[in-house]
């Protein structure tokens, strides 16, 4: 816990960077909010009623829809970076500033990159949170301002439905994240330089889904199209798998012609969790092996 | 509990790299460090003295033989660094957050936290007014300040610095040496000390081990490795070159800036000042000529034998 907390002051305490790469997220969606009350208020413009006015679905829809950047493909090729350039900085940072040289002998190196796994996805997943309470709080607002009814869409068990789609989308959305920083630890221990554990974090996170794309084409290319089946052992199809559970009910739709893996909720999960311990198995071994010489 | 040994080095190397571009940075060393010492540690640039540092508090791995601190092996006992504090390289810190902040963390890592701890260590080093200004906005004096605060923050048995006095102005200087020799004779702290600054290692010392090329070339009590150094009488008389040609009927005689350096013994001064006083010559000033650290220092890295090669 202690570990956690001085983890917790690094980041917070370098408010450029969780500035620019965590906070910009909430605050860009409430600055979006104000500037759109006050052009409202400006315009008075009666169209706007059947904007703001929502159903239980479409608030479920845009509440959760703050989690797509990270789970679903192909918005996580880019979504993904801002927060991964924040754990990088985070990771790599330690090599680049010398502080690891006070650091390490004064606690175990595998606790160190574990504090930092959870530390950075834990500040991450924060900023998710707030930017969806605030997504929340601008319907509310909204709905007050022109005078309609919010509580009532939510009547029945739309809430209940609700909740529980947004702790499913939280849960696939801090699976991503302890990915992203399983990807942040390794690409700092390899290279030991912030611009080196961005590029190389960078590439793994740009990689992974992108092999959607390698494999299709090198199934064309020699004419077989079981080689699209490896894409089964991409994290990015298990969160779009693990989503499709959760949402519809069933496994996702092939993602590409030949493709017949149909793996069960469970085991998408199991291979999320296992693309979230191999990187960080690896990186504490690699890093409990390492000299520090920065 | 202190053990009379605080670091004891076994047979320790360390090699960089493999094959053609190997590099060993240090060979075989042999080190002891007794408790409640000021343990100089001194080398030209590259003779492997951060490695050895960084080997002793497990930032790097030994190639062979191990580094036993309080008795303990520091790879399969980590426990141990818990009574040691290290200033690796100079300080470095995070400079987007202030000394107090960083103090914070630092004591947080080691699951030892005490706000009341962390005020006492910066009015240590007299930087309790500037605490929670940001490491960045920091003189080099004051970062150094803040590295030995940052040692002193588990009030550990072993004390660490490597170059504390880098980047200071000569009163910087000095009240550095003062907190050194505080942490010995008042703490009863053991001080393993790295610098560049000979004649301030020679006043706070007690023991010095020099390396080059990765290999110790001279161990010692700083005064017993300067003593058996004795280097003849150095003397200010008038007129200057009747007391030489006096003095060279029995001893070799130079001359440098008015003074004479004779080739005598220490016993030998009593001699020296009769035969001059005999022969109506002013002797002004009588002093042993010693070798200083640097000098000490020069020779044992200049000669090469510090490279087996």
């Amino acid at each position: 816990m202690s570990l956690l907390r001085a983890e917790w002051k690094k980041a917070t305490g370098n408010l450029l960077l969780t500035g620019f790469l965590v906070w910009i997220i909430p605050v860009g969606i409430l600055t979006l909010y104000i500037l759109g009350f006050l052009v409202y208020l400006v315009t008075d413009d009666p169209t706007t009623v059947g904007i703001v006015r929502v159903t239980a679905e479409r608030l479920t829809a845009s509440v959760t829809g703050v989690w797509s950047p990270i789970i679903t493909f192909p918005g996580n090729i880019l979504g993904r970076l801002l927060p991964l350039a924040f754990m990088a900085v985070m990771f790599a940072g330690e090599y680049q500033w010398g502080t690891l040289r006070q650091i390490v002998p004064r606690s175990r190196r595998s606790s160190l990159i574990l504090a930092k796994v959870a530390t950075t996805t834990f500040i991450v997943l924060l900023s998710f949170i707030l930017t969806s309470l605030i997504i929340g709080a601008g319907q509310a607002a909204g709905h007050a301002l022109l005078g309609l009814d919010y509580s009532s869409i939510f009547a029945g068990d739309k809430l209940t439905q609700f909740a529980q789609s947004y702790v499913e989308h939280l849960l696939l959305g801090t699976l991503s994240l302890l990915i992203l920083a399983g990807f942040a630890a390794v690409a700092a221990v390899l290279t030991r330089s912030i611009l080196g554990g961005l590029l190389a974090s960078f590439g793994l996170s740009v990689l992974e889904p992108m092999s959607l794309l390698f494999l299709v084409l090198l199934s064309r290319l020699l004419n077989r199209a079981d080689l699209g089946n490896l894409y089964r052992f991409a994290a990015t199809y298990h969160l779009d798998n693990a989503r499709s559970w959760f949402v519809a009910g069933h496994p996702l739709a092939p993602p590409v012609p030949g493709f017949t893996a149909e793996p069960t909720l469970v085991i998408s999960l199991i291979a999320l969790v296992l693309w979230i311990v191999v990187p960080v198995a690896l990186s504490i071994i690699l890093f409990n092996r390492q000299d520090i010489t920065s | 509990m202190t053990e009379a040994i605080a670091i004891r080095t076994e047979n320790v190397s360390k090699t960089f790299g493999r094959g053609e571009k190997a590099v060993e940075a240090v060979k075989n060393l042999d080190l002891r460090v007794e408790s409640g010492q000021v343990y100089g540690f001194l080398g030209p640039n590259g003779a492997g003295k951060s490695t050895t540092i960084r080997m002793i508090v497990d930032l790097v791995h030994p190639t062979h033989g191990s580094a036993i601190l309080f008795g303990q092996n520091v790879r399969n006992h980590r426990e141990v660094l818990r009574r040691v504090s290290a200033m690796v390289e100079g300080p470095s810190f995070y400079g987007f957050l202030s000394g107090r902040d960083n103090l914070e963390i630092l004591s947080r890592s080691a699951n030892d936290f005490n706000p009341s701890r962390i005020d006492k260590v910066l009015d240590r080093v007299d930087l309790a007014d500037s605490g929670d200004r940001r490491v960045k906005e920091y003189s080099t004096g004051m970062k150094q300040r803040l590295g030995v605060a940052s040692t002193l923050l588990s009030d550990p048995d072993l004390i660490v610095l490597d170059e504390p006095t880098n980047g200071l102005d000569p009163i910087g200087i000095r009240e550095m040496r003062g907190i050194i020799r505080r942490l010995v004779e008042g703490d009863k702290k053991t001080v393993f000390l790295s610098s560049h600054i000979l004649h301030e290692v020679e006043q706070v010392c007690d023991r010095v081990a020099i390396i080059n090329h990765g290999v110790c070339v001279q161990e010692g009590a700083v005064t017993e490795l300067l003593g058996q150094r004795f280097q003849g009488i150095r003397l200010l008389a008038t007129p200057m070159e009747a007391a030489a040609s006096n003095l060279r009927e029995k001893w070799a005689v130079s001359v440098e800036n008015e003074w004479l350096t004779v080739s005598a013994l220490a016993e030998e001064a009593a001699e020296i000042v009769r035969r001059l006083v005999d022969q109506e010559i002013e002797v002004h000033q009588v002093v042993a000529k010693q070798q200083t650290l640097e000098e000490l220092f020069m020779e044992a890295t200049d000669s090469g034998n510090g490279d087996p090669n």
